[in-house]
């Protein structure tokens, strides 16, 4: 009996349930809060409304809050497994071994790089785009409202599937990007691999898919008169980080589908023996790899053009060239990985190309910080919050780029290669960078989505936590990398003396936990205060662009009537010109109706990601089998619309701006 | 939203690419494990039928050729093609740039390869 279930279940068996107390403690916790979260929503009788509102929704406007929300959660999973990091290094000096068992350090640092990259800021910047790109355009909705639902239920079950690892079986230990030969079967034996293999797998699919959509809803559904060179700033950059998930991603899929077949089906693409090449591994995945961190910073830069134009309230210095920045930027992304292997044995003319081509990257992202700069100048500057973190973003940014042109140099690399300089460094651009700009954007466009604002005082106060905690946390990384510490270090002798530098980072991360708490207090406080701070009327920032024309929170169909625009930021200038709308003829609006197939197929796909983790061959089959079914069921349904009729689009309306009134 | 611009394939064109992209596949993977062809003609062989198998889908299922204004769809192409050139011959010169300085010798790796894999 006990045989039979051995083989039913592959490699799966009552060992794979943790032991170790950190990891029982974390799984306890992820069940427990679930039950928890379960039982409430059955007390208070939500099930039946987070099904319609949420689940089966395929408003963009839904999704993207979700997958913030989905984001948001994960950011505190990273932070804890930052917490650790630091605490295990700043203890473990000389005779202590410090907290963590070593094993278990090297699945955090891997989980803690997976998970802030692929679940957290990919999360929140496809969030951001599916909240504002249709709005920005004049759109009511994107190309495939299905497949938009897809992307974002696949970006789920990867994040399912990556948290699953905690309760069973393992993670990963081989790093944020799982290298081989370490990562291969021989090396990595156990299942954390694998975890890390489709959990980025099945939330890579959702990701190509929905860069294929925002493409396609760039290009094709702009409201009249909006040509490509007045789409706002934020547009222009979601179409060229689009482009390059189209032109990445797909990198990303074939070298993680080699190294799966390496691992489950013993084939040799990357092994040591049969033929095989380690160094492609490498070579590939950063062919995926560097364009990814451009992918992600992109939109932050869109997001600071926007913010720093409405809260300056002045045009944008030098449109043309932010644009022409923003291509070049994309373009020079794709011809520089090998930057991050310049230790790997190329030759001095391979290495002084490539170190060369990344040191012009920093022209056209000084252009870019140069025209933000400008715009400033001479305007009316409000310090408002989101203002706070585009300040904050110019003085990390300007240092991690800084240190960045540095590491671009062959010969310092060498030194600095795998160091906490270079750590010091991608996190500056990351937290700085990337993490700066989506917090300015939830900010800025928060009143948007829900029609009050998020309260001032307690967001200035989050900003400095941030930026203090940052800076304690990363510049001691960088003195230690020049020392000479390596990163994923999970002891050193003390007579280095770097102990007090690990331990001023560990507080610096305990200050950033501060700003994270008050940001959630912010968001407490903001909903429970939200009388005072109402913004119906739909601007109350005196915005630029057409997502301010609308009432907030926005109705489902975005735009009672498409605008025509004549110019770029033409929202101000429909407030300069002083024209009023006349009695405006609604019509009869089409919408996607809700439906649960996305999360069906994205709950195949998670159940054949976890077949092929545990080799339990059936349940591959049958859920590889759902997939295809469910995918051909739905293209066969015909009735997947639904009309919001005149009468009604007049009610909600005249209800919203009597509300703004 | 935008049924009046959709063009659907017909079930023909939908079944010719499939059966035709099923019997490329299988003329590669036949080829190989049948050591039909061996070395330098294989590797031509499979990029040929990696090359047909991607005329065959954009033409089969994503009817490239019958659109109203193509302008976007040739500037996709012209991208792409620049991109894999960017990324096919930026990993060839780099794998052997680093082969050439990390392995014995060029010719020594060649005959281990051909003994273990038949290439």
């Amino acid at each position: 009996m006990l045989d039979f279930f051995a083989g039913f279940l592959g490699k799966l068996t009552l060992d794979a349930f943790p032991h170790n107390p950190i990891t029982a403690g974390a799984a306890v916790s992820i069940v427990a809060g679930t039950l928890v979260g379960a039982a409430l929503m059955t007390r208070y009788k939500k099930w039946s409304w987070l099904w319609r509102e949420w689940l089966t929704t395929q408003d963009p406007k839904k999704i993207g809050v979700m997958y913030i929300v989905v984001a948001m959660l994960m950011l505190l999973r990273g932070l804890s497994d930052a917490l650790m990091m630091r605490a295990q290094q700043a203890t473990s000096a000389g005779s202590s071994q410090g907290v963590l068992p070593t094993d278990m350090f090297q699945q955090v640092f891997s989980a803690h790089g997976t998970i802030m990259i692929f679940f957290v800021a990919m999360g929140l910047l496809f969030g951001l785009i599916n909240l504002i790109v249709p709005l920005q355009i004049g759109a009511r909705d994107v190309a495939f409202p299905f497949v938009n639902a897809v992307s974002f239920w696949l970006f789920t079950a990867g994040m399912v599937l990556i948290n699953l690892s905690l309760v069973v079986g393992e993670f990963s230990a081989a790093g944020w990007l799982a290298y081989p030969p370490l990562s291969e079967l021989k090396y990595s034996p156990g299942v954390g691999v694998d975890y890390w293999i489709w959990s980025l797998q099945i939330a890579g699919v959702g990701s190509l898919l929905s860069g294929v959509n925002f493409l396609a809803t760039i290009i094709k559904m702009r409201c009249p008169g909006m040509t490509m060179m007045r789409m706002p700033l934020f547009v222009w950059s979601a179409l060229i980080t689009m482009v390059m998930i189209c032109f990445a991603f797909p990198i990303l899929t074939a070298t993680l589908t080699m190294l799966a077949l390496d691992r489950s089906l013993g084939m040799h693409f990357f092994t040591a023996d049969g033929g095989g090449n380690a160094m492609m591994y490498v070579n590939l995945i950063w062919a995926w790899g560097h364009p990814e961190v451009y992918i992600l910073v992109l939109p932050a830069f869109g997001v600071f053009s926007e913010v720093v134009a409405t809260f300056s309230r002045k045009r944008l210095f030098g449109y043309t060239s932010m644009v022409w920045a923003l291509a070049s930027i994309a373009f020079l992304s794709f011809i520089v990985w090998l930057h991050h292997f310049f230790t790997m044995g190329a030759g001095a003319d391979v290495n002084a190309f490539f170190g060369i081509t990344t040191m012009v990257i920093a022209i056209p992202t000084g252009v870019k910080v140069f025209n933000w700069l400008f715009t400033m100048f001479r305007g009316r500057v409000r310090f408002t919050t989101p203002m706070l973190w585009f300040m904050g973003f110019i003085v990390t940014f300007t240092i991690g780029g800084a240190t960045g042109v540095l590491l671009a140099i062959p010969p310092a690399d060498f030194q600095l290669h795998n160091s906490l300089f270079l750590v010091a460094h991608f996190h500056n651009m990351i937290i700085g960078g990337v993490v700066f700009g989506f917090f300015a954007a939830i900010t800025y466009w928060f009143p948007k989505i829900f029609g009050f604002r998020l309260n001032e005082r307690l967001g200035r106060s989050a900003f400095w936590y941030w930026l203090i905690g940052f800076l304690l946390a990363f510049v001691p990384l960088y003195i230690l990398g020049l020392m000479g510490a390596t990163r994923r270090m999970n002891h050193y002798d003390s007579s280095l003396g770097w102990q007090w530098l690990f331990i001023v980072a560990a507080v610096g991360v305990l200050v950033i936990s501060l700003g994270v708490v008050f940001q959630l207090i912010q968001i407490a406080y903001s909903i429970w205060q939200r009388k005072g701070s109402m913004a119906r009327g739909g601007d109350p920032w005196d915005g630029r662009t057409l997502e301010w024309s609308t009432v907030s929170p926005v109705p489902a169909y975005n735009f009672a009537i498409i605008p025509t625009v004549t110019s770029r930021d033409a929202f101000w200038e429909q407030k300069q010109s002083g024209k009023k709308l006349t009695a405006p003829r609604y019509e009869d609006i089409l919408m996607p109706k809700n439906t649960p197939m996305a999360m069906y197929i994205a709950a195949a796909a998670l159940a054949f990601g976890f077949g092929f983790i545990w080799h339990i061959w059936w349940l591959v089959a049958l859920s590889g089998f759902g997939v295809v079914a469910l995918v051909i069921i739905r293209s066969n349904q015909t009735d997947t619309e639904y009309v919001i009729t005149a009468a009604e689009v007049a009610e909600i309306e005249a209800s919203g701006r009597k509300a703004a009134a | 939203m935008s049924q009046s611009t959709h063009q659907s394939g017909s079930l023909v064109s939908y079944t010719v690419g499939f059966v035709l992209s099923v019997a490329i596949t299988l003329a590669a993977y036949v080829a190989t494990v049948n050591k039909i062809f061996t070395g330098w003609s294989l590797v031509i062989l499979l990029v040929f039928l990696a090359v047909t198998q991607l005329l065959v889908q954009l033409i089969c299922f994503l009817h490239i050729g019958r659109e109203a204004k193509p302008r976007w769809n040739l500037m996709a192409f012209l991208f792409m093609a620049l991109m894999f050139g960017v990324i096919a011959i930026g990993s060839l010169w780099i794998m052997h740039n680093m082969n050439y300085r990390m392995v014995p010798k060029g010719v020594e790796v060649n005959n281990y390869l051909s003994n273990q894999d038949g290439l």
